[in-house]
Protein backbone atom coordinates (compact mmCIF):
# COMPACT_ATOMS: atom_id res chain seq x y z
CA UNK A 1 0.00 0.00 0.00
CA UNK A 2 1.28 3.72 -1.12
CA UNK A 3 0.20 6.85 -1.39
CA UNK A 4 1.08 8.06 -4.88
CA UNK A 5 -0.55 10.22 -7.77
CA UNK A 6 -2.88 9.19 -10.58
CA UNK A 7 -2.78 10.78 -14.02
CA UNK A 8 -6.51 10.93 -15.41
CA UNK A 9 -5.65 9.61 -19.08
CA UNK A 10 -8.71 8.72 -20.95
CA UNK A 11 -12.60 9.09 -19.97
CA UNK A 12 -15.75 7.66 -21.16
CA UNK A 13 -19.59 7.73 -19.63
CA UNK A 14 -22.55 6.23 -19.94
CA UNK A 15 -25.50 7.46 -18.16
CA UNK A 16 -24.37 8.02 -14.72
CA UNK A 17 -21.13 6.29 -14.97
CA UNK A 18 -17.74 6.89 -15.94
CA UNK A 19 -14.90 4.93 -16.76
CA UNK A 20 -11.73 6.48 -15.64
CA UNK A 21 -8.61 5.19 -17.09
CA UNK A 22 -5.28 6.62 -14.97
CA UNK A 23 -1.91 5.83 -15.30
CA UNK A 24 1.18 5.77 -12.42
CA UNK A 25 4.32 5.90 -11.79
CA UNK A 26 3.75 3.91 -8.57
CA UNK A 27 4.60 0.43 -8.60
CA UNK A 28 3.19 -1.09 -5.61
CA UNK A 29 -0.26 0.51 -7.31
CA UNK A 30 -0.12 -1.72 -9.97
CA UNK A 31 0.02 -4.96 -8.21
CA UNK A 32 -3.58 -4.48 -7.18
CA UNK A 33 -5.95 -7.61 -7.43
CA UNK A 34 -9.49 -8.40 -7.90
CA UNK A 35 -11.57 -7.30 -4.51
CA UNK A 36 -8.99 -4.64 -4.04
CA UNK A 37 -9.89 -0.57 -4.41
CA UNK A 38 -7.92 2.54 -3.89
CA UNK A 39 -8.96 5.71 -2.03
CA UNK A 40 -9.35 8.07 -4.47
CA UNK A 41 -9.18 12.21 -3.56
CA UNK A 42 -12.07 14.18 -4.17
CA UNK A 43 -13.74 17.35 -3.35
CA UNK A 44 -14.95 15.98 -0.29
CA UNK A 45 -12.37 15.98 3.18
CA UNK A 46 -12.17 12.02 3.10
CA UNK A 47 -11.03 10.11 0.33
CA UNK A 48 -13.17 7.47 -1.31
CA UNK A 49 -13.44 4.13 -1.92
CA UNK A 50 -13.52 3.13 -5.73
CA UNK A 51 -12.90 -0.68 -6.91
CA UNK A 52 -9.98 -1.64 -9.00
CA UNK A 53 -11.61 -2.35 -12.63
CA UNK A 54 -8.25 -3.39 -14.64
CA UNK A 55 -4.74 -2.79 -13.51
CA UNK A 56 -1.94 -3.27 -16.53
CA UNK A 57 1.27 -3.03 -15.21
CA UNK A 58 3.01 -3.28 -18.58
CA UNK A 59 0.86 0.47 -19.49
CA UNK A 60 1.02 1.06 -15.98
CA UNK A 61 -2.35 1.91 -16.24
CA UNK A 62 -5.74 1.39 -13.84
CA UNK A 63 -9.41 1.31 -14.45
CA UNK A 64 -11.93 2.37 -12.27
CA UNK A 65 -16.27 2.39 -12.97
CA UNK A 66 -17.47 5.11 -10.85
CA UNK A 67 -21.16 5.61 -10.15
CA UNK A 68 -22.20 8.90 -8.92
CA UNK A 69 -24.29 8.94 -6.18
CA UNK A 70 -23.21 12.01 -4.55
CA UNK A 71 -20.95 14.79 -4.20
CA UNK A 72 -17.29 12.76 -4.10
CA UNK A 73 -18.18 9.89 -6.80
CA UNK A 74 -19.97 13.40 -8.94
CA UNK A 75 -16.39 14.76 -8.85
CA UNK A 76 -14.86 11.52 -10.18
CA UNK A 77 -16.99 11.79 -13.06
CA UNK A 78 -16.82 15.28 -13.85
CA UNK A 79 -12.39 14.54 -13.92
CA UNK A 80 -11.22 15.56 -17.25
CA UNK A 81 -8.14 13.93 -19.15
CA UNK A 82 -4.76 15.31 -18.32
CA UNK A 83 -6.25 16.22 -14.56
CA UNK A 84 -4.18 14.24 -11.57
CA UNK A 85 -5.43 13.19 -8.19
CA UNK A 86 -3.91 11.80 -5.60
CA UNK A 87 -4.98 7.92 -4.42
CA UNK A 88 -3.92 5.50 -1.94
CA UNK A 89 -3.63 1.95 -2.05
CA UNK A 90 -4.09 -1.08 -3.13
CA UNK A 91 -6.23 -2.02 0.08
CA UNK A 92 -8.29 -4.80 0.83
CA UNK A 93 -7.94 -8.79 -0.19
CA UNK A 94 -9.19 -10.88 -2.80
CA UNK A 95 -11.71 -13.84 -3.78
CA UNK A 96 -10.61 -16.77 -3.33
CA UNK A 97 -9.97 -19.05 -6.35
CA UNK A 98 -9.57 -22.28 -6.82
CA UNK A 99 -8.95 -23.73 -10.55
CA UNK A 100 -11.49 -26.44 -10.29
CA UNK A 101 -14.38 -24.76 -8.84
CA UNK A 102 -17.19 -22.90 -11.13
CA UNK A 103 -18.23 -19.54 -10.55
CA UNK A 104 -20.97 -17.06 -10.59
CA UNK A 105 -19.76 -13.96 -10.31
CA UNK A 106 -23.14 -11.81 -9.58
CA UNK A 107 -22.97 -8.07 -9.75
CA UNK A 108 -24.97 -4.87 -9.59
CA UNK A 109 -24.80 -0.85 -10.06
CA UNK A 110 -21.18 -0.15 -8.76
CA UNK A 111 -20.47 -3.17 -7.90
CA UNK A 112 -19.55 -4.20 -11.15
CA UNK A 113 -16.07 -3.59 -11.66
CA UNK A 114 -14.32 -6.05 -8.74
CA UNK A 115 -15.91 -9.00 -10.77
CA UNK A 116 -15.30 -7.41 -13.94
CA UNK A 117 -11.17 -7.63 -13.09
CA UNK A 118 -12.14 -11.17 -11.79
CA UNK A 119 -13.64 -12.34 -14.81
CA UNK A 120 -10.94 -11.73 -16.90
CA UNK A 121 -8.72 -13.76 -15.14
CA UNK A 122 -10.96 -16.99 -14.90
CA UNK A 123 -11.41 -19.84 -17.42
CA UNK A 124 -14.04 -18.87 -19.60
CA UNK A 125 -16.02 -22.79 -19.40
CA UNK A 126 -16.04 -22.18 -15.41
CA UNK A 127 -17.63 -19.12 -15.03
CA UNK A 128 -20.45 -16.94 -15.94
CA UNK A 129 -21.21 -13.46 -14.88
CA UNK A 130 -24.72 -12.10 -13.50
CA UNK A 131 -24.94 -8.58 -14.38
CA UNK A 132 -28.15 -6.58 -12.77
CA UNK A 133 -29.96 -3.30 -13.06
CA UNK A 134 -32.84 -1.47 -12.88
CA UNK A 135 -32.52 -0.76 -16.70
CA UNK A 136 -30.12 -0.75 -19.49
CA UNK A 137 -28.82 2.76 -17.90
CA UNK A 138 -27.34 0.36 -15.30
CA UNK A 139 -25.93 -1.94 -17.37
CA UNK A 140 -22.17 -0.33 -18.63
CA UNK A 141 -21.45 -1.82 -22.09
CA UNK A 142 -17.62 -3.31 -20.12
CA UNK A 143 -18.29 -7.22 -20.96
CA UNK A 144 -17.36 -8.20 -24.75
CA UNK A 145 -19.66 -10.51 -26.67
CA UNK A 146 -17.03 -13.53 -25.61
CA UNK A 147 -17.48 -13.29 -22.41
CA UNK A 148 -20.29 -15.38 -20.86
CA UNK A 149 -22.57 -12.70 -19.38
CA UNK A 150 -25.84 -13.04 -18.36
CA UNK A 151 -27.74 -9.75 -18.37
CA UNK A 152 -30.90 -9.06 -16.57
CA UNK A 153 -33.08 -5.31 -15.88
CA UNK A 154 -36.39 -4.68 -14.53
CA UNK A 155 -37.59 -2.74 -16.81
CA UNK A 156 -36.49 -5.36 -19.23
CA UNK A 157 -35.20 -2.65 -21.71
CA UNK A 158 -32.41 -5.19 -22.04
CA UNK A 159 -31.53 -8.87 -21.16
CA UNK A 160 -33.77 -11.01 -19.26
CA UNK A 161 -36.44 -9.29 -17.81
CA UNK A 162 -36.32 -9.49 -13.86
CA UNK A 163 -33.69 -10.01 -11.19
CA UNK A 164 -30.39 -11.09 -10.94
CA UNK A 165 -32.38 -14.20 -9.08
CA UNK A 166 -33.09 -15.19 -12.52
CA UNK A 167 -30.03 -14.68 -13.87
CA UNK A 168 -28.53 -16.54 -11.87
CA UNK A 169 -31.37 -19.62 -11.96
CA UNK A 170 -30.65 -19.22 -16.06
CA UNK A 171 -26.78 -19.19 -16.22
CA UNK A 172 -27.30 -22.70 -13.68
CA UNK A 173 -29.07 -24.13 -16.21
CA UNK A 174 -27.51 -23.06 -19.41
CA UNK A 175 -23.89 -23.90 -17.96
CA UNK A 176 -24.92 -26.84 -16.33
CA UNK A 177 -23.16 -25.86 -13.17
CA UNK A 178 -24.06 -28.64 -9.95
CA UNK A 179 -22.31 -26.27 -7.59
CA UNK A 180 -21.05 -23.17 -8.65
CA UNK A 181 -19.61 -20.96 -5.79
CA UNK A 182 -21.11 -17.79 -6.08
CA UNK A 183 -19.11 -14.22 -5.74
CA UNK A 184 -21.10 -11.40 -5.75
CA UNK A 185 -21.35 -7.46 -5.23
CA UNK A 186 -23.95 -5.08 -4.62
CA UNK A 187 -26.70 -3.65 -2.69
CA UNK A 188 -27.17 -5.05 0.42
CA UNK A 189 -30.62 -6.31 -0.09
CA UNK A 190 -29.41 -7.78 -3.51
CA UNK A 191 -26.87 -9.91 -1.86
CA UNK A 192 -29.73 -11.31 1.13
CA UNK A 193 -32.07 -11.84 -1.62
CA UNK A 194 -29.16 -14.07 -3.27
CA UNK A 195 -28.09 -16.14 -0.06
CA UNK A 196 -32.22 -16.87 0.20
CA UNK A 197 -32.98 -18.27 -2.61
CA UNK A 198 -29.33 -20.22 -3.06
CA UNK A 199 -28.46 -20.95 0.58
CA UNK A 200 -27.46 -24.16 -0.75
CA UNK A 201 -24.06 -22.66 -2.61
CA UNK A 202 -20.84 -21.20 -1.42
CA UNK A 203 -20.79 -17.42 -1.38
CA UNK A 204 -18.44 -14.59 -1.13
CA UNK A 205 -19.63 -11.46 -1.07
CA UNK A 206 -17.49 -7.99 -1.49
CA UNK A 207 -19.12 -5.69 1.11
CA UNK A 208 -19.36 -1.63 0.59
CA UNK A 209 -18.70 0.43 4.22
CA UNK A 210 -19.05 4.13 4.81
CA UNK A 211 -14.61 4.13 4.95
CA UNK A 212 -12.35 7.73 6.34
CA UNK A 213 -8.95 5.84 6.25
CA UNK A 214 -9.48 2.97 3.92
CA UNK A 215 -5.80 1.23 5.43
CA UNK A 216 -7.03 -0.11 8.75
CA UNK A 217 -6.54 2.79 11.57
CA UNK A 218 -9.86 4.36 12.14
CA UNK A 219 -12.12 1.29 12.57
CA UNK A 220 -14.63 3.34 10.59
CA UNK A 221 -15.47 0.43 8.08
CA UNK A 222 -16.33 -2.44 10.68
CA UNK A 223 -19.04 -5.37 9.75
CA UNK A 224 -19.99 -7.62 12.62
CA UNK A 225 -19.29 -11.29 11.48
CA UNK A 226 -18.99 -14.17 13.89
CA UNK A 227 -15.72 -13.74 15.28
CA UNK A 228 -16.82 -9.90 16.11
CA UNK A 229 -16.21 -6.61 14.33
CA UNK A 230 -13.70 -6.76 11.75
CA UNK A 231 -12.72 -3.95 9.33
CA UNK A 232 -13.94 -3.90 5.64
CA UNK A 233 -11.03 -1.86 4.33
CA UNK A 234 -8.42 -4.71 5.03
CA UNK A 235 -9.84 -8.18 6.33
CA UNK A 236 -12.42 -7.58 3.53
CA UNK A 237 -14.04 -6.46 1.72
CA UNK A 238 -14.50 -10.24 0.50
CA UNK A 239 -16.17 -12.24 3.05
CA UNK A 240 -17.80 -15.61 3.10
CA UNK A 241 -21.50 -14.67 3.74
CA UNK A 242 -21.69 -17.56 5.83
CA UNK A 243 -19.13 -15.67 8.42
CA UNK A 244 -21.47 -12.20 8.48
CA UNK A 245 -23.95 -11.48 11.24
CA UNK A 246 -25.96 -9.28 9.22
CA UNK A 247 -26.72 -12.76 6.65
CA UNK A 248 -27.31 -15.27 9.05
CA UNK B 1 18.59 23.26 13.46
CA UNK B 2 17.28 21.72 16.84
CA UNK B 3 13.65 20.34 16.64
CA UNK B 4 13.61 18.89 19.68
CA UNK B 5 10.79 19.69 22.29
CA UNK B 6 11.67 18.33 26.02
CA UNK B 7 8.11 17.47 27.27
CA UNK B 8 9.35 16.88 30.89
CA UNK B 9 9.91 13.93 32.86
CA UNK B 10 12.24 12.05 29.89
CA UNK B 11 10.07 12.54 27.10
CA UNK B 12 11.99 14.09 24.96
CA UNK B 13 10.52 14.42 21.31
CA UNK B 14 12.62 14.73 17.72
CA UNK B 15 10.35 16.87 16.88
CA UNK B 16 7.05 18.41 18.03
CA UNK B 17 4.90 16.14 15.51
CA UNK B 18 3.05 13.28 17.01
CA UNK B 19 0.13 11.43 15.29
CA UNK B 20 -3.30 11.59 17.57
CA UNK B 21 -4.35 8.86 19.06
CA UNK B 22 -7.63 6.92 17.24
CA UNK B 23 -6.05 8.55 14.12
CA UNK B 24 -2.87 6.30 13.44
CA UNK B 25 -3.88 2.43 15.39
CA UNK B 26 -0.81 1.01 16.76
CA UNK B 27 1.60 2.98 14.34
CA UNK B 28 2.72 0.29 12.52
CA UNK B 29 0.44 0.71 9.58
CA UNK B 30 1.94 4.05 8.66
CA UNK B 31 5.74 2.25 8.24
CA UNK B 32 3.91 2.22 3.95
CA UNK B 33 4.10 5.61 3.32
CA UNK B 34 7.18 6.86 5.61
CA UNK B 35 9.49 5.72 8.31
CA UNK B 36 8.04 6.70 11.92
CA UNK B 37 11.90 7.93 12.95
CA UNK B 38 10.42 11.30 10.52
CA UNK B 39 7.87 12.16 13.29
CA UNK B 40 8.06 12.95 16.91
CA UNK B 41 6.41 10.25 18.42
CA UNK B 42 2.41 8.48 18.11
CA UNK B 43 -0.28 7.78 20.48
CA UNK B 44 -1.44 4.96 20.17
CA UNK B 45 -5.33 3.91 20.00
CA UNK B 46 -6.82 4.25 23.22
CA UNK B 47 -6.18 0.78 24.80
CA UNK B 48 -7.97 -0.52 27.93
CA UNK B 49 -6.90 -3.44 30.21
CA UNK B 50 -9.85 -5.67 28.67
CA UNK B 51 -10.76 -5.54 24.79
CA UNK B 52 -13.69 -3.13 24.04
CA UNK B 53 -15.88 -4.07 20.91
CA UNK B 54 -16.93 -0.52 20.09
CA UNK B 55 -20.43 0.56 19.08
CA UNK B 56 -22.49 -0.90 16.11
CA UNK B 57 -22.62 0.83 12.80
CA UNK B 58 -22.24 3.45 10.71
CA UNK B 59 -19.75 5.08 13.37
CA UNK B 60 -18.43 7.30 10.75
CA UNK B 61 -19.93 10.50 8.59
CA UNK B 62 -18.52 13.25 6.94
CA UNK B 63 -19.79 16.61 7.47
CA UNK B 64 -18.39 20.15 6.31
CA UNK B 65 -14.86 20.16 6.57
CA UNK B 66 -14.71 17.71 9.24
CA UNK B 67 -16.17 14.43 10.41
CA UNK B 68 -18.47 12.17 13.34
CA UNK B 69 -17.03 9.73 14.78
CA UNK B 70 -18.37 7.04 17.63
CA UNK B 71 -16.33 4.13 17.55
CA UNK B 72 -16.55 3.59 21.07
CA UNK B 73 -12.80 2.44 22.02
CA UNK B 74 -12.95 -0.25 20.29
CA UNK B 75 -9.11 -2.13 21.19
CA UNK B 76 -7.37 -4.61 21.53
CA UNK B 77 -6.94 -5.02 25.27
CA UNK B 78 -3.62 -3.59 26.93
CA UNK B 79 -2.05 -7.70 26.81
CA UNK B 80 -2.46 -7.91 23.41
CA UNK B 81 -0.88 -4.64 22.57
CA UNK B 82 2.54 -6.05 24.61
CA UNK B 83 2.31 -9.00 23.06
CA UNK B 84 1.02 -8.16 19.42
CA UNK B 85 2.06 -4.58 18.37
CA UNK B 86 4.75 -3.19 21.26
CA UNK B 87 8.06 -5.54 20.26
CA UNK B 88 7.40 -4.56 17.17
CA UNK B 89 6.89 -1.02 17.87
CA UNK B 90 9.57 -0.47 20.55
CA UNK B 91 12.47 -1.10 17.66
CA UNK B 92 10.77 2.01 15.76
CA UNK B 93 12.84 5.03 16.42
CA UNK B 94 10.20 7.58 17.35
CA UNK B 95 8.42 7.79 20.99
CA UNK B 96 5.56 5.57 21.81
CA UNK B 97 2.75 7.18 23.87
CA UNK B 98 -0.13 4.78 25.27
CA UNK B 99 -3.12 6.35 25.24
CA UNK B 100 -5.08 4.92 27.89
CA UNK B 101 -9.07 4.56 28.68
CA UNK B 102 -11.26 3.16 31.28
CA UNK B 103 -14.79 2.62 32.78
CA UNK B 104 -13.95 3.36 36.03
CA UNK B 105 -11.04 4.61 38.27
CA UNK B 106 -10.51 0.96 38.77
CA UNK B 107 -9.62 0.18 35.63
CA UNK B 108 -7.33 3.58 34.48
CA UNK B 109 -5.27 2.11 37.40
CA UNK B 110 -5.56 -1.39 36.36
CA UNK B 111 -4.03 -0.88 32.84
CA UNK B 112 -1.44 2.17 34.13
CA UNK B 113 -0.32 -0.83 36.67
CA UNK B 114 -0.06 -3.26 34.42
CA UNK B 115 1.48 -1.04 31.40
CA UNK B 116 4.47 0.84 33.76
CA UNK B 117 6.47 -2.61 33.71
CA UNK B 118 7.31 -2.31 29.87
CA UNK B 119 10.22 -0.98 28.45
CA UNK B 120 9.48 0.79 25.00
CA UNK B 121 6.30 2.56 26.51
CA UNK B 122 7.51 6.52 26.90
CA UNK B 123 4.59 7.93 28.54
CA UNK B 124 1.36 7.64 29.15
CA UNK B 125 -1.55 9.70 27.31
CA UNK B 126 -4.72 9.33 29.87
CA UNK B 127 -7.80 9.84 27.93
CA UNK B 128 -10.17 11.24 30.07
CA UNK B 129 -12.57 12.84 27.07
CA UNK B 130 -14.24 10.38 24.70
CA UNK B 131 -17.88 11.26 24.15
CA UNK B 132 -18.35 7.81 22.80
CA UNK B 133 -18.95 5.50 25.35
CA UNK B 134 -22.18 5.64 27.80
CA UNK B 135 -20.04 5.51 31.09
CA UNK B 136 -16.44 6.76 32.49
CA UNK B 137 -13.88 8.56 29.99
CA UNK B 138 -15.83 12.01 29.29
CA UNK B 139 -17.07 12.02 33.12
CA UNK B 140 -13.66 12.10 34.69
CA UNK B 141 -13.10 15.12 31.82
CA UNK B 142 -16.21 17.10 32.54
CA UNK B 143 -16.24 16.95 36.34
CA UNK B 144 -12.82 18.86 37.76
CA UNK B 145 -13.07 16.79 41.12
CA UNK B 146 -13.11 13.51 39.20
CA UNK B 147 -9.75 14.73 37.27
CA UNK B 148 -8.50 15.79 40.18
CA UNK B 149 -8.64 12.08 42.06
CA UNK B 150 -7.59 10.15 38.73
CA UNK B 151 -4.65 12.61 37.78
CA UNK B 152 -3.51 11.75 41.49
CA UNK B 153 -4.33 8.17 41.67
CA UNK B 154 -2.26 7.70 38.57
CA UNK B 155 0.44 9.72 39.64
CA UNK B 156 1.28 7.60 42.26
CA UNK B 157 1.87 4.21 39.94
CA UNK B 158 3.72 5.50 37.39
CA UNK B 159 7.19 7.10 36.85
CA UNK B 160 6.48 7.47 33.53
CA UNK B 161 5.15 10.73 31.55
CA UNK B 162 1.59 11.67 32.09
CA UNK B 163 -0.26 13.48 29.68
CA UNK B 164 -3.58 13.82 30.57
CA UNK B 165 -5.82 14.71 27.34
CA UNK B 166 -8.66 17.17 27.77
CA UNK B 167 -12.19 17.39 26.39
CA UNK B 168 -13.44 20.92 25.20
CA UNK B 169 -16.88 19.76 26.26
CA UNK B 170 -16.49 22.13 29.08
CA UNK B 171 -17.23 25.90 30.10
CA UNK B 172 -13.84 26.88 31.57
CA UNK B 173 -10.83 24.72 30.19
CA UNK B 174 -8.15 26.42 32.79
CA UNK B 175 -10.27 25.11 35.44
CA UNK B 176 -9.31 21.16 34.46
CA UNK B 177 -5.45 22.36 33.33
CA UNK B 178 -5.21 24.03 36.46
CA UNK B 179 -6.42 20.67 37.98
CA UNK B 180 -4.22 18.04 36.13
CA UNK B 181 -0.98 20.32 36.77
CA UNK B 182 -1.60 20.56 40.83
CA UNK B 183 -2.41 16.21 40.74
CA UNK B 184 0.92 16.10 39.05
CA UNK B 185 0.78 15.81 35.46
CA UNK B 186 3.35 16.24 33.15
CA UNK B 187 1.45 17.61 30.44
CA UNK B 188 -2.09 18.24 29.07
CA UNK B 189 -3.05 17.16 25.79
CA UNK B 190 -6.17 19.29 24.07
CA UNK B 191 -8.43 19.17 22.28
CA UNK B 192 -10.24 15.82 21.87
CA UNK B 193 -13.38 15.71 19.89
CA UNK B 194 -16.29 18.42 20.00
CA UNK B 195 -20.03 16.22 20.87
CA UNK B 196 -21.52 16.37 17.62
CA UNK B 197 -24.53 15.17 15.65
CA UNK B 198 -26.01 14.56 11.76
CA UNK B 199 -29.18 13.83 10.19
CA UNK B 200 -30.45 12.81 6.94
CA UNK B 201 -33.61 14.72 5.70
CA UNK B 202 -34.46 12.29 3.52
CA UNK B 203 -34.09 9.42 5.78
CA UNK B 204 -35.57 11.40 8.58
CA UNK B 205 -32.57 9.65 10.64
CA UNK B 206 -29.35 9.72 12.14
CA UNK B 207 -26.43 9.98 10.39
CA UNK B 208 -24.84 7.34 12.76
CA UNK B 209 -26.03 4.91 14.79
CA UNK B 210 -25.39 6.26 18.10
CA UNK B 211 -26.83 9.38 17.53
CA UNK B 212 -24.04 11.40 18.57
CA UNK B 213 -20.80 11.42 18.35
CA UNK B 214 -16.81 12.99 18.49
CA UNK B 215 -16.36 15.87 15.56
CA UNK B 216 -12.73 16.43 14.17
CA UNK B 217 -11.32 17.82 11.60
CA UNK B 218 -10.43 21.35 9.73
CA UNK B 219 -13.63 22.51 11.21
CA UNK B 220 -12.50 22.05 14.78
CA UNK B 221 -9.22 23.88 14.45
CA UNK B 222 -10.26 28.15 15.45
CA UNK B 223 -11.90 26.23 18.40
CA UNK B 224 -8.96 24.26 19.77
CA UNK B 225 -6.36 26.73 18.60
CA UNK B 226 -8.06 28.97 21.47
CA UNK B 227 -8.41 26.53 24.16
CA UNK B 228 -4.74 25.51 23.54
CA UNK B 229 -4.28 29.05 23.74
CA UNK B 230 -6.20 29.55 27.44
CA UNK B 231 -4.92 26.46 28.52
CA UNK B 232 -0.76 27.51 27.81
CA UNK B 233 -1.68 31.06 29.68
CA UNK B 234 -2.89 28.94 32.97
CA UNK B 235 -0.42 26.22 33.32
CA UNK B 236 3.17 26.00 33.51
CA UNK B 237 3.75 22.28 32.13
CA UNK B 238 4.13 21.59 28.40
CA UNK B 239 0.73 21.95 26.20
CA UNK B 240 0.37 19.66 23.11
CA UNK B 241 -2.16 21.14 20.25
CA UNK B 242 -4.52 19.05 18.74
CA UNK B 243 -7.45 19.82 16.18
CA UNK B 244 -8.13 20.02 12.64
CA UNK B 245 -4.10 20.34 11.85
CA UNK B 246 -4.08 18.93 8.57
CA UNK B 247 -0.40 21.33 7.17
CA UNK B 248 2.53 22.57 8.50
CA UNK B 249 1.43 26.14 8.85
CA UNK B 250 -1.66 24.97 11.06
CA UNK B 251 1.43 23.47 13.02
CA UNK B 252 3.18 26.42 13.54
CA UNK B 253 -0.27 28.26 14.33
CA UNK B 254 -0.49 26.02 18.10
CA UNK B 255 2.99 25.93 18.45
CA UNK B 256 3.22 29.99 17.78
CA UNK B 257 0.36 30.55 20.80
CA UNK B 258 2.54 28.58 23.16
CA UNK B 259 2.08 24.28 22.17
CA UNK B 260 5.45 22.45 23.12
CA UNK B 261 3.90 20.08 20.35
CA UNK B 262 0.77 18.91 18.33
CA UNK B 263 -0.81 15.72 16.98
CA UNK B 264 -2.52 15.15 13.99
CA UNK B 265 -5.35 13.70 13.67
CA UNK B 266 -8.15 13.39 10.59
CA UNK B 267 -5.36 14.25 8.44
CA UNK B 268 -4.09 11.02 8.83
CA UNK B 269 -6.94 9.62 7.37
CA UNK B 270 -7.15 11.79 3.59
CA UNK B 271 -3.85 12.25 3.74
CA UNK B 272 -1.63 9.32 4.88
CA UNK B 273 1.79 11.36 4.72
CA UNK B 274 0.59 14.64 6.88
CA UNK B 275 2.73 13.78 9.58
CA UNK B 276 6.48 13.26 7.35
CA UNK B 277 5.36 16.75 5.72
CA UNK B 278 4.33 18.45 8.69
CA UNK B 279 7.66 17.76 10.15
CA UNK B 280 9.65 18.90 6.71
CA UNK B 281 6.73 21.87 6.09
CA UNK B 282 7.95 23.01 10.19
CA UNK B 283 11.95 22.67 9.14
CA UNK B 284 12.02 24.56 6.11
CA UNK B 285 9.66 27.85 7.30
CA UNK B 286 11.89 28.08 9.94
CA UNK B 287 14.98 28.16 7.47
CA UNK B 288 13.52 30.79 5.71
CA UNK B 289 12.63 32.53 9.15
CA UNK B 290 16.52 32.18 9.98
CA UNK B 291 15.15 30.69 13.07
CA UNK B 292 17.61 27.98 14.53
CA UNK B 293 15.83 26.48 17.48
CA UNK B 294 12.03 25.24 17.33
CA UNK B 295 11.76 26.47 20.92
CA UNK B 296 12.32 30.07 19.98
CA UNK B 297 9.25 29.65 17.93
CA UNK B 298 7.16 28.00 20.60
CA UNK B 299 4.77 30.97 22.46
CA UNK B 300 6.54 33.94 20.41
CA UNK B 301 3.44 35.68 19.45
CA UNK B 302 3.35 38.62 20.06
CA UNK B 303 0.84 38.46 23.64
CA UNK B 304 0.87 41.66 25.46
C1 LIG C 1 -14.58 -1.28 -0.93
C2 LIG C 1 -15.49 -0.37 -1.72
C3 LIG C 1 -15.43 -0.38 -3.09
C4 LIG C 1 -16.26 0.47 -3.86
N1 LIG C 1 -16.13 0.44 -5.20
C5 LIG C 1 -16.85 1.29 -5.96
C6 LIG C 1 -16.69 1.34 -7.38
O1 LIG C 1 -15.88 0.60 -7.95
N2 LIG C 1 -17.42 2.22 -8.09
C7 LIG C 1 -18.31 3.06 -7.46
O2 LIG C 1 -18.95 3.86 -8.16
N3 LIG C 1 -18.50 3.05 -6.13
C8 LIG C 1 -17.80 2.18 -5.36
N4 LIG C 1 -17.97 2.19 -3.98
C9 LIG C 1 -18.97 3.07 -3.38
C10 LIG C 1 -18.43 4.50 -3.27
O3 LIG C 1 -17.31 4.51 -2.44
C11 LIG C 1 -19.51 5.44 -2.69
O4 LIG C 1 -20.56 5.51 -3.61
C12 LIG C 1 -18.94 6.83 -2.46
O5 LIG C 1 -18.07 6.81 -1.36
C13 LIG C 1 -20.05 7.83 -2.21
O6 LIG C 1 -19.47 9.11 -1.97
P1 LIG C 1 -20.21 10.44 -2.44
O7 LIG C 1 -19.48 11.58 -1.81
O8 LIG C 1 -20.36 10.48 -3.89
O9 LIG C 1 -21.65 10.26 -1.84
P2 LIG C 1 -22.21 10.64 -0.40
O10 LIG C 1 -22.77 12.01 -0.51
O11 LIG C 1 -21.21 10.35 0.65
O12 LIG C 1 -23.35 9.55 -0.29
C14 LIG C 1 -24.32 9.34 -1.28
C15 LIG C 1 -25.05 8.04 -0.96
O13 LIG C 1 -24.14 6.93 -1.02
C16 LIG C 1 -24.08 6.23 0.24
N5 LIG C 1 -22.66 5.90 0.51
C17 LIG C 1 -21.66 6.76 0.81
N6 LIG C 1 -20.49 6.14 0.97
C18 LIG C 1 -20.73 4.85 0.79
C19 LIG C 1 -19.92 3.70 0.83
N7 LIG C 1 -18.61 3.73 1.11
N8 LIG C 1 -20.49 2.52 0.56
C20 LIG C 1 -21.79 2.46 0.28
N9 LIG C 1 -22.61 3.50 0.23
C21 LIG C 1 -22.10 4.67 0.48
C22 LIG C 1 -24.61 7.21 1.24
O14 LIG C 1 -25.23 6.55 2.33
C23 LIG C 1 -25.61 8.01 0.44
O15 LIG C 1 -26.86 7.36 0.38
C24 LIG C 1 -17.17 1.34 -3.21
C25 LIG C 1 -17.23 1.35 -1.82
C26 LIG C 1 -16.42 0.52 -1.06
C27 LIG C 1 -16.49 0.54 0.43
C1 LIG D 1 -11.92 8.00 14.34
C2 LIG D 1 -11.32 8.67 15.54
C3 LIG D 1 -10.98 7.90 16.68
C4 LIG D 1 -10.44 8.50 17.80
N1 LIG D 1 -10.09 7.71 18.88
C5 LIG D 1 -9.51 8.28 19.97
C6 LIG D 1 -9.06 7.49 21.08
O1 LIG D 1 -9.16 6.24 21.06
N2 LIG D 1 -8.51 8.12 22.16
C7 LIG D 1 -8.35 9.48 22.19
O2 LIG D 1 -7.84 10.01 23.18
N3 LIG D 1 -8.74 10.26 21.16
C8 LIG D 1 -9.32 9.70 20.05
N4 LIG D 1 -9.69 10.50 18.97
C9 LIG D 1 -9.51 11.96 19.04
C10 LIG D 1 -8.25 12.44 18.30
O3 LIG D 1 -7.09 11.89 18.87
C11 LIG D 1 -8.16 13.98 18.29
O4 LIG D 1 -8.08 14.45 19.62
C12 LIG D 1 -9.33 14.65 17.62
O5 LIG D 1 -9.76 13.92 16.50
C13 LIG D 1 -9.06 16.09 17.20
O6 LIG D 1 -7.99 16.18 16.28
P1 LIG D 1 -8.18 16.24 14.67
O7 LIG D 1 -9.16 17.34 14.38
O8 LIG D 1 -6.81 16.49 14.14
O9 LIG D 1 -8.71 14.92 14.28
C14 LIG D 1 -10.25 9.91 17.83
C15 LIG D 1 -10.58 10.67 16.70
C16 LIG D 1 -11.10 10.07 15.56
C17 LIG D 1 -11.45 10.94 14.37
S1 LIG E 1 -11.80 2.60 6.72
FE1 LIG E 1 -10.56 3.04 8.43
S2 LIG E 1 -10.34 1.08 9.35
FE2 LIG E 1 -11.42 0.67 7.55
Amino acid sequence: MKQALLFLKDKKTYFDYAILTFLTEENDFLKAKPGNFFMLQANTLLKKPISVMECNKKDKMLKFLVKKVGKGTEFLYNLKPGEIIDAVGPSGNTFPIDKNSEYILVGGGSGIPPLYFLSKQLNKEKFVVVYGGKSKKDIVPIFGKSSPTIITTESGDIGTKGTVIDGIKKAIEKKRFKNPVILSCGPEGMVKAIKKYFPQFKHYTSLEKYMACGFGVCLGCVVETVDGYKRVCVDGPVFDIEYLKDFL
Amino acid sequence: MKLTVDLGRGLVLKNPVLLASGTCGYGLEFENFYPLSEIGGICTKGLSFESIKGNPTPRIVETSCGMINSIGLQNIGAKAFVSEKLPELREKDTAVIVNIFGYSLKEYIKVVKYLEQFEGIDGFEVNISCPNVKKGGIQFGTNPKMTASLVKELRKRTEKHLMVKLSPNVTDITEFAKVCELEGADSISLINTLLGMGVDIEKRDFLIKRKMGGFSGPAIKPVALRMVYQAVKSVKIPVIGIGGITNYKDALEFLLVGAKAVQIGTANFFNPKAGKEVVEGIKSFLEKKKINDINQWIGSIKDE
